[in-house]
């Protein structure tokens, strides 16, 4: 079964998300900040992980870029979410190692597509 | 050897008569039972002899011994009448008499005393609320403070059959005088003061702790606490509920806290799960969303009062496996579908989201979150109503953005507000504060993310101050209640209307708005001609969180969502937003094209006029360009 990291301070997106990807048969695993989430990382070995940028304790950007400097981790793709709009930020995930972008609120299946889409080409 | 038995035995009368309360009445027992075998000796001295017995009182019918001498003396202690019989006895017999019937008078006057005595403590415990609660299913307000009153009545409002108990520290005197000038409010619920410490277990005990349905602990009253933080008393109350064995199942507890910064500890001592409710923490999220979104104040609180049969159900339609939210929630009219509720089968916790996609396929263990009247209605089949719009629906709101900030005095919720600001800020935010000598201004304001902070202590007068600066170059003023005064309110309306002068002098530039805290409701009802935007009554806005959590425990996690940066929130969205400027619609037309932006529309704010929350589907409105659309939406952050 294909594992996926959602990494989300929010308890309602985490929920919502979870819910929804279960649903669709993924096993997910949970991480409420970008330290624990780097911790889940090593030891749960996801197949993806679904990283939120405003974390508290470590934010999204420096997990991401933590994650892809790290070469055990380097290679689970990371789509990174925000509830920021701007080009920019957009341009900072990825600049960070984000393997892709979508923007808060998530819409599932434009979600969906892009995991599959990582997780096919890995 | 006797002088020590003697000491020890005046050790044991001297304890016993400290400690005991039935010493007085083992006193007087004692006592009769020596004067009825004092009376008793007049037998020795011819209580039966022939002269004796001439007296019509002394009559030798049953022995003339043991028994008649004890109905004798017995009859002389109960009854001083009896001493008139008496006559013609010898002297010695009459004197034998005499004691009796003095040393009876003494009894009996004793325990007259101790009779009345004990029906006017019992009465006095009732009326001071010391007495054994024997209730079931009861609310239990533990403490006292000025929201009490205020969370009473919500709680009348939501369910007016039930008890509520009221355990604090609080004398019931003034308890009872502040529920008597309010009993209106309460609709006929029954309310028990006591008097008795919520960290003790047997006054919590008394009140019935183990019946109760739930619990809500208020922090200590100001001016109560002497230095000591009005949350300790909380901390000990909640380490005793953990420490209590339940016999049934342990009723719900939503927790005040005080000041923010013991926000840790209680959470440790009441568990992750408790609903903790921080009036710093919601004041100042609610003063930062009411700065982002002007009005906000008024949606929170025409949403979540709960009143008229208003309330937040959960209803599990038949058949909802399968289906999508968006559809189901087309078919409510009367009430909005606002999200999606269950209950976790290993937690046994009610969980919930909001404002999921519109195609959020249901599961059938899911409940739908309605907010609105209890008399809904529920449409069989789904009704897509055709709309002719005069534009495209924008994808993109815009969110107004906060670049200055004037905050006029400081308490205890100015740093929460300053982080809060930080949280939701994108570019740099300059926040000028002004402070009155004896006010003081958190020390970390330098280290917050995104904001310029300045402190300006306004020496002289606060007015010089204020016509003297530019008030037009800032987005919002936000005036703090002045926590220092007996009356907090009154500098706010003070500083109100010296801004209304100021507003009404001509100018070139906006007026910003301004949003006011509030402690009480009628301050800010004095307020209404000044140029307020949003009062936030903290006094309010907090006790309606501690009540509606102590019945529908979910809510926590629904008003934090709210009020957290990041989550979704209520905002207003203008109508041109939707292509619909200037024409006639009805609200069912309306919440379709909200939904198309994965929003949901629970309400409309028309201009100069009250929010209007959940209307009929079939209400036709016809707008007008500053008309705005409330919305539960995602924080979207960038545009």
């Amino acid at each position: 079964m294909t594992k996926i990291l959602i990494v989300e301070d929010n308890e309602m997106n985490r929920d919502m998300l979870t819910r929804r990807l279960k649903r669709r048969g993924y096993d997910i695993v949970i991480a409420e900040d970008g330290q624990e989430g780097l911790e889940k990382m090593s030891v749960e070995n996801p197949d993806l992980v679904l990283m939120d940028m405003g974390l508290p304790v470590l934010d999204g950007w420096e997990a991401t870029t933590k994650a892809k400097s790290d070469p055990s981790l380097k290679e689970i793709p990371v789509i990174a979410l925000t509830a920021h709009a701007l080009e920019e930020d957009k341009q900072k995930a990825l600049a960070a190692g984000a393997d892709d972008f979508d923007t808060k609120p998530v819409s599932l299946d434009r979600l969906l597509k892009k995991i599959e889409s990582l997780l096919n080409s890995g | 050897m006797i002088k020590r038995v003697l000491e020890r035995f005046r050790y044991l009368i001297v304890l016993f008569s400290t400690t005991s309360p039935s010493f007085p009445y083992i006193l007087l027992l004692i006592t009769a039972i020596v004067v009825v075998l004092i009376g008793m000796i007049a037998y020795f001295f011819g209580l039966f002899s022939v002269q004796s017995i001439r007296a019509s009182g002394i009559q030798a019918d049953l022995d003339a011994g043991f028994f008649d001498s004890l109905w004798w003396s017995v009859k002389h202690v109960l009854d001083p009448g009896a001493f008139s019989e008496n006559y013609g006895a010898p002297i010695t017999i009459t004197i034998f008499a005499l004691f009796n019937t003095l040393m009876g008078l003494v009894i009996t006057g004793a325990l007259i005393g101790f009779i009345v005595n004990f029906i006017q403590s019992r009465m006095e415990e009732m009326k001071g609320g010391i007495r054994q609660i024997n209730e079931v299913n009861h609310t239990l307000l533990l403490g006292w403070n000025r929201k009490g009153i205020s969370i009473l009545r919500i709680l009348a409002e939501m369910r007016p059959q039930q008890t509520i108990v009221i355990l604090s520290l609080t004398d019931t005197s003034v308890v009872s005088q502040q529920l008597d000038k309010a009993k209106t409010l309460f609709k006929g619920m029954r309310i028990l003061p006591q008097i008795g410490s919520p960290s003790m277990i047997n006054d919590l005990n008394r009140v019935g702790i183990q019946d109760c349905d739930s619990v809500i602990i208020l922090a200590r009253a100001n001016g109560e606490h002497d230095g000591v933080s009005p949350d300790i008393e909380t901390v000990k109350t909640l380490m005793l509920l953990e420490n209590i064995r339940w016999t049934k199942t342990k009723p719900k507890v939503v927790v005040e806290v005080a000041e923010q910064e013991n926000t840790r500890i209680i959470e440790i001592a009441a568990g992750q799960r408790t609903p903790l409710v921080s009036t710093s923490e919601f004041v100042s999220k609610t003063m930062v969303q009411c700065a982002r979104h002007p009005g906000y104040a008024e949606a929170y609180q025409e949403i979540f009062a709960f009143e008229n049969r208003k309330a937040l159900n959960f209803i599990r339609p038949k058949d909802l496996q399968g289906q999508f939210f968006g559809e189901i929630a087309m078919r409510y009219d009367n009430a909005t579908a606002i999200g999606v509720s269950w209950i976790e089968a290993d937690t046994g916790i009610r969980k919930a989201i909001l404002n999921p996609e519109p195609n959020y396929d249901l599961d059938e263990d899911e409940d739908i979150i309605l907010l609105g009247n209890s008399n809904f209605d529920f449409k069989d089949e789904l009704i897509i109503p055709p709309v002719t719009q005069i534009g495209e629906v924008q994808n993109n709101p815009v969110n107004s953005k906060l670049k200055s900030i004037l905050i006029i005095g400081a308490n205890n919720n100015l740093s929460q507000i300053l982080e809060e600001l930080a949280a939701h800020a994108k570019t740099e935010v300059k926040v000028d504060i002004l402070t009155t000598p004896n006010q003081t201004t958190p020390s970390q304001i330098s280290s917050l993310h995104m904001l310029n902070v300045s402190t300006h202590s306004v020496e002289s007068s606060m007015e010089k101050y204020l016509n003297n600066t530019n008030l037009g170059y800032y987005d919002v003023v936000f005036i703090l209640a002045d926590e220092n005064s007996t009356d907090p309110d009154a500098q706010t309306i003070l500083t109100l209307l010296l801004l209304r002068e100021i507003d009404n002098k001509p100018t070139e530039t906006a007026f910003p708005r301004v949003i006011a805290e509030f402690v009480d409701e009628s301050s800010k009802e004095l307020c209404v001609d000044t140029p307020i935007t949003d009062g936030v009554v903290s006094t309010n806005f907090v006790s309606m969180q501690l009540a509606h959590m102590a019945e529908i425990p979910v809510l926590y996690s629904i008003y934090k969502e709210l009020l957290s940066a990041g989550g979704i929130e209520i905002c207003f969205r203008p109508i041109d937003r939707y292509g619909l400027n200037q024409s006639s619609y009805s609200f069912s037309e309306l919440k379709s094209l909200v939904q198309s932006t994965h929003e949901i529309a629970i309400g409309i704010k028309k201009t100069n006029q009250k929010i209007e929350i959940n209307p009929r589907n079939e209400s036709k409105y016809k707008y007008s360009a500053d008309d705005k659309v409330v919305v539960l939406a995602q924080q979207i952050y960038g545009q």
